[in-house]
């Protein structure tokens, strides 16, 4: 492998559960996620020439996650994709910890595309000013926004 | 403000998601075999499609037009062949805005935005095309049958079984295809409080 191909793989491996959360909360099956996440690394991989380090890689890997997952275009990918290699299954395992997870899925999932985007960004801890770069909305209208999202996910949980 | 909708929920969504982080960490989920397929599939899966449509495009108006078509009406002949390559035109118009470039530096909004231009020409194109393709289907059989007056009843069955199972197919796709673009405007619209 080349210098290039070693530095992806090895980004791919620090930044899988960035990746897979994001492809996760986005899909609607496992093999979706498996979709979702190699048209990720593809475009990770046509990207890492040109990460200037502007930004932190987690960020910038959140960036293309999430550029991918909300203009994916599931009907175009009949190709064949390599399966992740996984010995759980957040959709179907029954365990508490995978039905903890399931509950963060549902709430996530039934919010819109763009709120989902933003919530993932806020449960990670990350600065409004990151999360309006990201998305490319204004900081106060991410406050504003994920006062609203609070709102809602109060009311899932209420109902 | 926030403190106060701060509540046992939304800990508790930190503490799921720290919990999925952690089971996720104990994953291999990334083979060898993924990533070099990653890499190889790069150009592929980006241009592939643009790629495969825009030679089939040029190479069907040059058979057309130097082939199989030679005992048709001239006119009807060039017609065809400048339909196709219209065609194919405007294919390459229509997915420069969708590099792999945008994925990298664009933020959610200009990305879905781009998406959704890229989505409303086609959608311009079904409008524009099909219109031209009943008519150019209506021309052919005309042709067919001066030309060659034996199978123009077999042409003008299979042809319309075909256009109509087809069209019932496209409308379909393309039905659902729009639902989910239309969820992803209106979003933009909320976020940035402009109508597209």
């Amino acid at each position: 492998m080349k210098q290039e191909e070693i530095e992806f793989a090895q980004m791919v491996r620090a930044h899988k559960e960035t990746i897979y959360t994001v492809c996760y909360m986005f899909a609607k099956d496992a093999d979706e996620v498996n979709d979702l996440f190699q048209e990720v690394l593809i475009n990770l991989w046509s990207g890492l020439g040109q990460f200037r380090g502007e930004s932190k890689m987690d960020t910038w890997v959140y960036r293309v996650s999430l550029n991918t997952c909300i203009s994916s275009d599931r009907k175009k990918k009949q190709q064949a994709t390599v399966p992740l290699t996984m010995d759980i299954n957040l959709f179907e395992d029954k365990d508490e910890d995978t039905h903890q997870i399931q509950m963060l899925y549902k709430r996530i999932h039934q919010l819109k595309p763009f709120d989902r985007a933003i919530v993932l960004l806020w449960l990670e801890n990350m600065s409004y000013e990151e999360i309006a770069a990201i998305v490319g909305i204004t900081v106060k209208n991410v406050s504003v926004r994920l006062y609203r999202i609070k709102e809602q996910l109060k009311q899932m949980s209420n109902q | 403000m926030e403190e106060n909708l701060n509540t046992i929920e939304l800990n508790e969504m930190k503490q799921q998601i720290s919990l999925l982080r952690r089971k996720l960490e104990k994953e291999t989920i990334v083979n060898e075999k993924l990533i070099r397929a990653s890499m190889q599939d790069k150009l592929k899966a980006l241009k592939r499609r643009s790629y495969i449509e825009c030679v089939v495009g040029i190479a069907a108006a040059v058979l057309w037009k130097f082939g199989i078509s030679s005992d048709f009406n001239p006119l009807f002949i060039d017609f065809t062949a400048f339909f196709l390559f219209f065609a194919v035109a405007y294919e390459v118009y229509s997915n420069r805005m969708l590099s792999a470039q945008n994925y990298i530096e664009g933020n959610l909004v200009e990305e879905a935005r781009k998406l959704n231009h890229y989505k409303k020409l086609a959608r311009q194109w079904y409008w524009f095309s099909i219109p031209i393709v009943c008519i150019w289907f209506c021309w052919y059989l005309y042709e067919s049958y001066t030309v060659h007056a034996e199978q123009g009843r077999f042409l003008f069955i299979w042809g319309l079984i075909g256009g109509t199972i087809g069209g019932v197919i496209g409308w379909n796709i393309y039905r659902k295809g729009r639902k989910a673009i239309n969820e992803v405007i209106e979003q933009i619209e909320e976020l940035t409080g402009e109508k597209e």
